[in-house]
């Protein structure tokens, strides 16, 4: 009997100690020179920008930088939300051009011009309101297997060449952020027929996997000699395996872009350190960031490693506006699912 | 006189507050955890245009024709690869269940692995193994000499059907083979005195006794299937073969449409629902039918006697391992194999090995946390293991008197989280990490009782049916001579389930070992475990490298299967 | 008489399908045997007595201490089950020794009671071995010994040798009492071979649907069964109509016994066993009986079954079967059955008249 009545005690204390443990922990996180940086797993991870960026500014200026890792994507913002009534987060790091109009709408982040933005050219302002800023930016790209491929594709229409019959490898824009990349490439390219490319690229698809991670898998197994990737995926290969075999094509029309943003929580108590920390993003930080996300740095000042010489810059950066986006998501995916599960 | 059914027989019990004291932690810990986290977000489902109430978006959805289609689509591609991973399974569960070999038990541990490997480890398997440049292709393209890849099995149906085969047919082989060891065989003997040939046997007398295991296995392969999402869309070649989990997902993770995540959640749910519920009635059935036999009563044939049975036997072995060691193979093929030139001709290097236990430096690499994520992966498993066996076997212990409708909705609230899409259990766990935003300790406390929460009811349904096996005269036995009731369950009960409780630990272990959704809401991203070095890997590219964690993970699961197994034999005789 | 061991009064269990009632007093050291047919209640009665299943109504009392409500660990009663549970996970010693080692008896002693009970039911140095590797006798055995290990007050047996076969069961059974007069425990004997309960009880309980038919000594039990049930399961017999006797009675004026002729009805019967049914072949020779008695002249035999050491005949008179025992086989087809007025028994409506 002593046994069972221990466990019935135990359960009974655990969950009230866990949400008691919870609550304290929360008050205490307000010091005065500290601020709470809300960013994406892999930024605060031990082989992300975090661990080079945060001890930097910490050194620099004085102030404590609490960084929490709080999601991907839309798990970044969808918290903020959710914790509008008490919030923690001083600073969120990493919600991209894509979920601007949301952003915008949730009026949680204050607008800041910050003086480092006179160094990021123009196309990068995406957010005319600066509650966003752009930190650092990347654009998809067709990679190909240079072993196989002698003729590069020029165009999203080259694709559509019969010569390319089960050669390339795409993503579902339903489970993929590269495969809805994809898709508002199309409509950047296309406009309203976009639909048509789907159409016709068809046959040319090998498969359309879940996922980023599987469906490179399949290209690096020498499944299909293209795949819908970044530019910057060919610096890897050359980090790493020294091999220069994989090779991303940028096309004459343009790639299509991905920007990253960071923000200021209006409900901050500690705005001018909030604004420090910005500002260092958007200067001293550049080069860690790039080289530890291998995406492009939007400071055009920065000097990056050799390696980026393999990752091509577009001369043309395509976009679409947040509000296209955002009004159109669900219907653009329902059409295209119609048209590719045919 | 026959002890009856009724709530006279374990009256004892029933009155004992031991055993409803026990089931406590259990309850508490699945509601906490689990069910109140679902219910909130599937209570999204019934939330109107308007933020109020409403059953709009049910509505909606049930009116909605590309929802019939996508949910007859992830029915169909269930109901076959069932069929066939069961039919796969039958001849072998025969072949182990008849004879004695060396090797039996090595190849019941090597079939539990593929269960547990994260999906994306299985789809490269596959492509390595039998793609259009995979090993079973290069071999031939060798032989015939063709540039053309000369078997094309991938990115059409029967690809996706292929690899749920791999996956779930070991599961079929394993429940079905067990329960057919403990049959006696001496229906079958009688039924040959009638004059009954062998098959007529199997047909009439033995397949029909069967009925309850392959329901069971059926019903658990059904769930799996129904909720496959990665392998269907890459090896089956994209959209055409959507399931609902793809939808789930696209709703609750691309669109933010959580309340519409949720409606479908809840169809999704209604279904594998039923299913779990099959399975339950499916596995009471067994327990009731099967008399507690000791192994050594039925004697295995030595040998297959009749030359067909020689040469078929062999040759059915040779198959399915490569069928099922093949993928395998594959995943370990690749990780010790490092590129050399452009044209992509590699050798074999135990590099991603040495990076892996530090004794080479890479910078910047996820490979610099490999040896700690392997170290707390194990120290997650291990609690995990213990926790679920605890929880587990407490409950067990409750349900055991198997009356009521009380322990059956306990039973079916205890089997739920198998029943639940991993996105809607993610989107719940979300909400469970937004509550506690605490220290990292608690963090990882939280980790471990999700993993606590996701492998409870593998355990329980490698214990419940054991327990209802062990007849209730040792209970009164042990009792009348002066034992207590708690006294009983540890002294009498608990050593009897022994076998079972160590199949049920085995599967929590690997489990947890191979989780990575509930880790990754859960956790801060510190709290690194070799799935999530293993997805960094890949995120940096290097799939050879995830490969070589991919193998440790299979060894660890190996060798915990083979003492599981090895607990087993020695099992009262 | 000795002090009262057992005592149940007025306990009562009921379920949907019948109701038990048991009003019992057993005396210390006394061996008690409880017979009846499959589902009549026996095994529910030993669970009512140990514990397992809780007492609704009524009392129980051991050694003059009420244990009404006492838990089943507390009440020291040991039990031997039909499939003798015996804990597949133990050897032969760790068994015996399970209730030992729970009172916290130390090593050595436990060493030595366990071998002194392996000694008692004629099983020593089976201490190691393991409970798959002996047979159903040897189980019966060590279960036994697991049930006296505890020093129970008392010992109860639920059909512990029904799984056995019948020489097994014979020398059991003597075993059984053996041990029994060696430790004078009282012991309760659920079975349902009235063979097996004539030959070792000091006293019977004949049980049906839930109710005690009879408590008494085998020979009142089978000589004067106190209802027609209890005549019929102890034991053949035959049944006939209390009407006959008027045609059938032969009487002799010297003898002590006067028959009363009651009034006939379709509810009262006669029943006599087939020892005291006097068998003569031949039809001409005179009937040698100088007590009044009924005679079946010209009974035709049906069936003539050899049992060693006399026949059992099976026979029809008029349309009515009648067994005997005979020590010869009859010669003829036809034969002269008489039965004593002394040894019928007589009931109305299943009640044995006095």
């Amino acid at each position: 009997m002593k046994k069972h009545c221990l466990s019935l005690v135990l359960a009974v204390l655990l969950i009230p100690a866990t949400i008691w443990a919870g609550g304290k922990s929360e008050q205490s996180e307000d010091a005065r020179q500290s601020i709470t940086v809300y960013a994406y797993d892999s930024f605060v991870s031990e082989w992300g920008p975090g661990p080079l960026v945060v001890p930097a500014f910490e050194k620099k200026t004085g102030i404590a930088v609490n960084l929490v890792s709080a999601g991907n994507g839309g798990e970044l913002l969808s918290r903020l939300v959710l914790e509008r009534n008490r919030p923690q987060a001083d600073v969120v790091i990493g919600i991209s051009d894509e979920l601007l109009s949301e952003t915008v709408a949730s009026d949680l982040l204050l607008p800041y011009e910050s003086a480092a933005l006179s160094q990021v050219p123009a196309f990068l302002h995406f957010d005319p309101t600066y509650a966003l800023l752009p930190f650092n930016y990347g654009n998809y790209a067709f990679v190909y297997d240079s072993a196989k491929v002698t003729e590069v594709p020029r165009s999203l229409d080259d694709l559509l060449d019969p010569r390319w019959s089960k050669s390339i490898i795409l993503m579902d824009p339903r489970t993929s952020s590269v495969g809805m990349g994809l898709l508002e490439w199309t409509v950047a390219a296309y406009g309203d027929a976009w639909l048509e490319w789907w159409k016709k690229v068809k046959p040319n698809v090998l498969t359309i996997a879940d996922g980023w991670s599987s469906g490179y898998g399949l290209f690096t197994e020498g499944e299909a000699p293209l795949v819908i990737s970044y530019t910057t995926s060919p610096v890897y290969h050359v980090l790493y395996e020294d091999s220069d075999r994989y090779r991303a094509v940028v096309f004459d029309a343009g790639n299509m872009a991905v920007i990253e943003g960071a923000g200021i929580l209006r409900s901050s108590r500690n705005i001018d350190a909030a604004k420090q920390f910005i500002d260092f993003l958007l200067t001293e930080a550049q080069a860690d960031i790039a080289v530890a996300n291998i995406m492009y740095p939007v400071n055009q000042t920065v000097e990056l490693p050799a390696a980026f010489d393999f990752a091509p810059k577009p001369q043309v950066s395509l976009m679409l506006e947040s509000e296209r986006i955002a009004k159109n998501r669900d219907t653009w995916l329902t059409e295209w699912v119609e048209v590719m599960s045919k | 006189m026959r002890q009856g059914k009724g709530s006279g027989t374990y009256g004892i019990l029933d009155m004992s507050r031991f055993y409803h004291a026990l089931s406590t932690p259990a309850v508490v810990l699945l509601t906490f955890l689990f069910l109140i986290p679902l219910s909130i977000i599937l209570s999204k489902a019934f939330v109107g245009i308007d933020r109020g109430f409403s059953l709009e978006r049910l509505a909606l959805l049930v009116t909605d024709a590309y929802t019939w289609r996508i949910l007859r689509f992830t029915l169909v591609q269930a109901l076959v690869s069932t069929v066939v991973s069961v039919a796969l399974g039958l001849p072998g569960a025969y072949v182990l269940a008849t004879y004695r070999f060396p090797g039996k038990r090595i190849i019941k541990a090597i079939c539990t692995i593929p269960f547990v490997l994260p999906s994306i480890l299985v789809v490269l398997g596959f492509v390595i193994f039998y793609g259009n440049n995979g090993i079973v292709n290069n071999l031939l393209r060798m032989i015939s000499g063709s540039e053309e890849p000369p078997l094309r099995i991938l990115y059409t149906f029967g690809a996706v059907i292929l690899a749920h085969a791999f996956y779930n047919f070991p599961i079929a082989l394993g429940l079905i083979s067990s329960f057919w060891e403990q049959l006696p065989s001496r229906y079958g003997q009688a039924a040959m005195t009638m004059g009954a040939k062998r098959f007529t046997v199997f047909r009439t007398v033995t397949l029909p006794r069967l009925v309850p295991a392959i329901l069971s296995a059926s019903t658990l392969i059904f769930l799996f299937c129904f909720s496959s999402f990665a392998i269907i869309l890459v090896l089956g070649g994209g959209p055409r073969f959507t399931t609902l989990e793809v939808e789930i997902y696209r709703r609750a993770r691309m669109t933010m449409d959580v309340e519409g995540a949720a409606a479908l959640s809840l169809l999704s749910i209604a279904v594998t629902l039923l299913l779990v519920a099959l399975h339950l009635w499916a596995q009471r059935a067994m327990a009731h039918q099967e008399e507690m036999e000791s192994p050594g009563q039925r004697r295995l044939e030595r040998r297959p006697e009749s030359r067909m049975a020689r040469i078929v036997l062999p040759l059915y072995a040779l198959t399915t391992a490569l069928f099922v060691l093949g993928p395998l193979f594959g995943i370990i093929y690749r990780s010790v194999q490092v590129p050399v030139s452009r044209s992509g001709d590699s050798e074999f290097s135990l590099r991603w090995y040495r990076q892996l236990f530090g004794l080479e430096e890479v910078a910047g690499s996820a490979f610099s946390v490999a040896g700690s994520a392997i170290i707390l992966s194990l120290i997650i498993a291990a609690v995990t293991a213990c926790l679920s066996l605890l929880f587990a076997t407490m409950l067990a212990a409750r349900l055991r008197t198997r009356s009521g409708s009380k322990e059956l909705t306990m039973e079916l609230f205890a089997m739920l989280p198998m029943a639940v899409s991993s996105v809607v259990v993610g989107l719940g766990y979300y909400l469970v990490s937004n509550i506690f935003p605490g220290s990292r300790s608690l963090r990882t406390a939280l980790v471990v009782l999700a993993h606590v929460v996701i492998a409870s009811p593998f355990v329980l349904r490698s214990i419940l049916p054991e327990f209802r096996k062990i007849p209730f005269s040792y209970t009164q036995a042990s009792l009348t001579l002066g034992a207590t009731v708690s006294q009983t369950f540890r002294k009498v009960e608990l050593p009897l389930l022994r076998s079972a409780m160590a199949t049920g630990a085995a599967f929590s272990f690997a489990i947890s070992m191979g989780e990575i959704n509930a880790t990754l809401v859960l956790s801060d991203s510190n709290l690194v475990t070799i799935p999530i070095v293993m997805y960094r890997l890949i995120g940096s590219y290097n799939f050879a490298g995830a490969c070589a964690l991919g193998t440790v993970l299979i060894a660890v699961c190996a060798v915990v299967f083979a003492i599981t197994e090895s607990i087993h034999r020695s099992r009262y005789v | 008489m000795s002090e009262a061991g057992l005592v149940c009064s007025h306990v009562r269990v009921t379920y949907p399908e019948f109701t038990l009632t048991l009003d019992l007093s057993i005396e210390q050291g006394e061996l008690v045997s409880i017979i009846g047919p499959s589902g009549c209640g026996k095994s529910t009665s030993l669970q009512l007595i140990t514990g397992l299943i809780p007492c609704e109504e009524g009392s129980i009392s051991l050694n003059g201490k009420d244990i009404t409500h006492m838990p089943v660990w507390e009440r020291n009663i040991g039990m031997v089950f039909q499939d003798y549970a015996l804990f597949p996970h133990l050897n032969v010693a760790q068994n015996i020794a399970y209730s030992l080692k729970l009172k916290k008896i130390r090593k050595n002693e436990r060493t030595a009671r366990v071998s002194r009970l392996l000694e008692l039911v004629g099983l020593e140095g089976y201490g190691k071995r393991k409970i798959s590797q002996l047979s159903g006798g040897e189980r019966q055995r060590i279960a036994l010994a697991r049930a006296l290990a505890a020093e129970p007050q008392m010992l109860l047996l639920d059909e512990p040798l029904s799984a056995l076969d019948a020489k097994m069961r014979k020398r059991l059974r003597q075993q059984i009492r053996k041990i029994h007069e060696a430790t004078g425990i009282t012991t309760i004997y659920v079975t349902h071979d009235q063979e097996e309960a004539l030959t070792i009880s000091d006293r019977i309980v004949v049980m049906q649907e839930g109710r005690m038919e009879q408590f008494a000594t085998p020979e009142e039990i089978y000589t004067h069964p106190s209802t027609l049930y209890a005549a019929k399961f102890m034991g053949e017999g035959t049944l006939l109509p209390h009407a006959l006797i008027p045609q059938t009675l032969v009487s002799i004026d010297k003898g002590p016994e006067t028959v009363v002729f009651r009034s006939s009805g379709e509810s009262r019967q006669i029943f006599f066993r087939p020892e005291r049914v006097i068998v003569h072949d031949n039809l001409a020779l005179a009937f040698p009986e100088f007590l009044p008695h009924l005679r079946f002249n010209k009974a035709r035999i049906i069936n003539c079954e050899y049992q060693g050491g006399r026949y059992l005949l099976e026979c029809d008179w008029n349309g009515h079967s009648i067994l005997a025992y005979s020590r010869f086989r009859p010669k003829h087809e036809k034969v002269v059955l008489g039965v004593r007025v002394s040894d019928l028994i007589e009931y109305v409506d299943g009640i044995v008249v006095n």
